[in-house]
């Protein structure tokens, strides 16, 4: 009777917790302070020292795995002011462009590489839709159908390594960034190669476009020649994560100098005087992304000694016997919490709650962890709250091409590829060497 | 009034331009060390932990220009379904909770601050730093956030314009 008092009890407290995070989250509290806010009164209602809190918030930051954000963060912002994406969309497209539905075949290429050097969705969405949008419609390609290209095309930016989602995952759930980065690489190359698929069938079966005239050799040599620098840099990050001559932080490190010394010296895109604006539009993405993560730790704190997760794990395990229906029910979840959550604070949420639960099953954190990553690629993508689909609209209303463009608009365009994604989470779901194969068996 | 808002304002524009030189230091001091590992085969004793406090410091420093910026990530979905005077009041009472999170906050990292300082106490690394190096910066950051709320807040009732409610997310 006691025990069943108690279990009552904890459920209510669970409930409790979770409804006031959510009525602070919906009401537009910002969601770092929310969760702080809600652990520190957690703490003092239980009587615990609310000097947790700043030790909390301190120690996530003083974290050498986390400096791996600012420092991707500061890369791709000096590759995308220094026009890095013209060059390697103008030597990607000089190879395939002259094929059917080569123009969007060689943009899905453009963003799996940009990819490969940022760690995000967003700078790969923006960088490569920068250039490719107004040539896609000037070759006569359907505007929904660019723009959800772009859209979903600049989501491959957090599943090829560097990501920064899978560094903010691999830090909450204290797993290998290195085994997440490589692990990412299969589903990557799967997702580039199911959207090169739907592009080529998509032009074949009627896409109204033109093919671009065949670049001659001189001009492919040339464009390559330009790019070169990028896709050293790119191979420079992947195999030194890969052979362990750096860290992931250290290759952020490097990879930034690097696209500094590209940038400011080689290629000389890029003045000195832009740089204070660089530093300072990273230092808003970052902490953007890092006080959420302190925000989220007094949180996790605070409901770890409420038992709160125990009391979830609990309720999972009684009902969710197999991995697989808990991943499955994840992944519903996910997407249905991905239409109306920005991706960051929908991990932040949910990770510290369901990580036992994980744990009591057996489930490969690596595995789950790319699954999660390929959920938030959907999150990016669906209406009406998908982060890629604002950038497309602003870059898409900011070309010469194109007036004032909605994203409902861009939205309709996004939908197939969606269930390309929802394809590829499930065959990585059901083949889960294609995640794990090359961090445990290459 | 308007004088101390604005003050506010810029010393927060001040702490975020250093929290981005901050930053771009991190990324050479990493790269530093990696040139002296590999090049010189004389790895440093500091890069690690001054990067890692640079960063405790750069996020902290920022923290108020975003809050006064209203671009830390929230959620708008129910708020924007809302009357402009509805969004506008919803957008204060989140201020007001963001300007006490962060004087709680502030409050007791001041606390805690004060009791390294009396017991000496020093980080468990290799440069030994004294600990309230680590903690100051929670203590100016918050404190300065704290205001920025309150002063947006104070703001808004003048110009209501300025409570921007469009939510920003972050770009990755």
């Amino acid at each position: 009777m006691m025990l069943l008092a108690r279990q009552i009890f904890k459920a209510m407290t669970t409930a409790l917790i979770l409804i006031g995070l959510l009525s602070l989250l919906l009401a537009g509290v910002d969601i770092a302070f929310a969760m702080a806010g809600l652990g520190v009164v957690l703490l003092l209602t239980a009587d615990l020292s609310p000097l947790i809190m700043p030790q909390a918030m301190m120690a996530s930051m003083d974290n050498f795995i986390l400096l791996a954000v600012p420092l991707f963060v500061l890369m791709a912002n000096v590759l995308l002011r220094g026009g890095a994406g013209n060059d390697l969309f103008d030597a990607v497209q000089s190879w395939v462009g002259h094929w059917p539905g080569g123009m969007a075949v060689g943009t899905i290429l453009s963003c799996a590489i940009f990819s490969s050097i940022s760690g995000s969705s967003v700078a790969t969405a923006a960088t490569i839709g920068t250039v490719a949008i107004p040539a896609l419609i000037s070759r006569g390609y359907e505007r929904r159908f660019v723009y959800g290209l772009l859209a979903a095309g600049g989501t491959i930016g957090i599943l090829i390594p560097p990501s920064i989602p899978m560094i903010v995952f691999g830090f909450v759930m204290s797993e290998s960034i290195v085994d997440l980065f490589l692990a990412g690489i299969g589903p990557g190359l799967l997702l580039t190669a199911l959207f090169v698929v739907y592009v080529v069938a998509w032009a074949h079966f009627g896409g109204g476009q033109r093919a671009a005239p065949r670049a001659s050799w001189t001009e492919r040599w040339r464009a390559t020649l330009r790019a070169s620098p990028t896709l050293a840099l790119a191979v420079l990050i992947l195999f030194g994560i890969y052979f362990g001559v750096f860290t992931p932080t250290e290759a952020a490190g490097v990879g930034f100098v690097a696209a500094l010394v590209i940038t400011l010296v080689i290629q000389r895109s890029l003045s000195t005087g832009e740089l204070f604006a660089i530093a300072r539009e990273s230092a808003r993405t970052t902490v953007m992304v890092l006080f959420i993560i302190a925000g989220a730790k007094v949180f996790g704190q605070a409901i770890t000694l409420y038992q709160v997760p125990q009391a979830v794990t609990a309720a999972v395990v009684v009902n969710l016997v197999l991995p697989v229906a808990f991943v499955g029910t994840i992944c519903a979840l996910l997407l249905v919490m991905g239409c109306v959550l920005e991706t960051l604070s929908m991990m932040l949420l949910m990770l510290p709650i369901i990580e036992p639960s994980l744990r009591d099953l057996a489930i490969d954190p690596i595995w789950f962890g790319i699954i999660f990553t390929m959920m938030m690629e959907c999150a990016l993508i669906t209406p009406p709250v998908g982060l890629n689909l604002f950038v497309i609209q602003a870059v898409a209303s900011d070309g010469v091409h194109a007036g004032r463009v909605s994203t409902a608009e861009v939205a309709r365009g996004v939908f197939p590829f969606v269930l390309l994604i929802l394809l590829c989470v499930a065959l990585v779901i059901a083949m889960p060497e294609i995640a794990l194969y090359i961090p445990f068996h290459l | 009034m308007a004088k101390i808002i604005r003050a506010i304002d810029r010393l927060c524009v001040v702490a975020a331009g250093l929290a981005a030189v901050l930053f771009f230091v991190i990324g050479l001091i990493v790269t530093y060390e990696v040139v002296m590992r590999y090049v010189f085969l004389n790895p440093t004793r500091w890069v690690e932990e001054s990067a890692r406090v640079l960063q405790v410091y750069g996020v902290f420093l920022a923290c108020a220009w975003l809050v006064g910026r209203r671009e830390h990530i929230r959620i708008t979905v129910v708020s924007s379904l809302l009357g402009t005077g509805a969004q506008l009041w919803l957008a204060r009472l989140s201020l007001l909770v963001v300007a006490a999170v962060s004087g709680t906050g502030a409050w007791y990292s001041g606390a805690l601050m004060r009791f390294s300082i009396s017991i000496g106490q020093r980080t468990d690394s290799t440069l030994e730093l004294p600990m309230w190096l680590l903690q100051a910066p929670l203590v100016l950051g918050l404190m300065l956030a704290a205001l920025q709320a309150f002063a947006v807040m104070v703001d808004s009732f003048e110009h209501p314009e300025r409570l921007n409610d469009a939510a920003r997310a972050p770009d990755f």
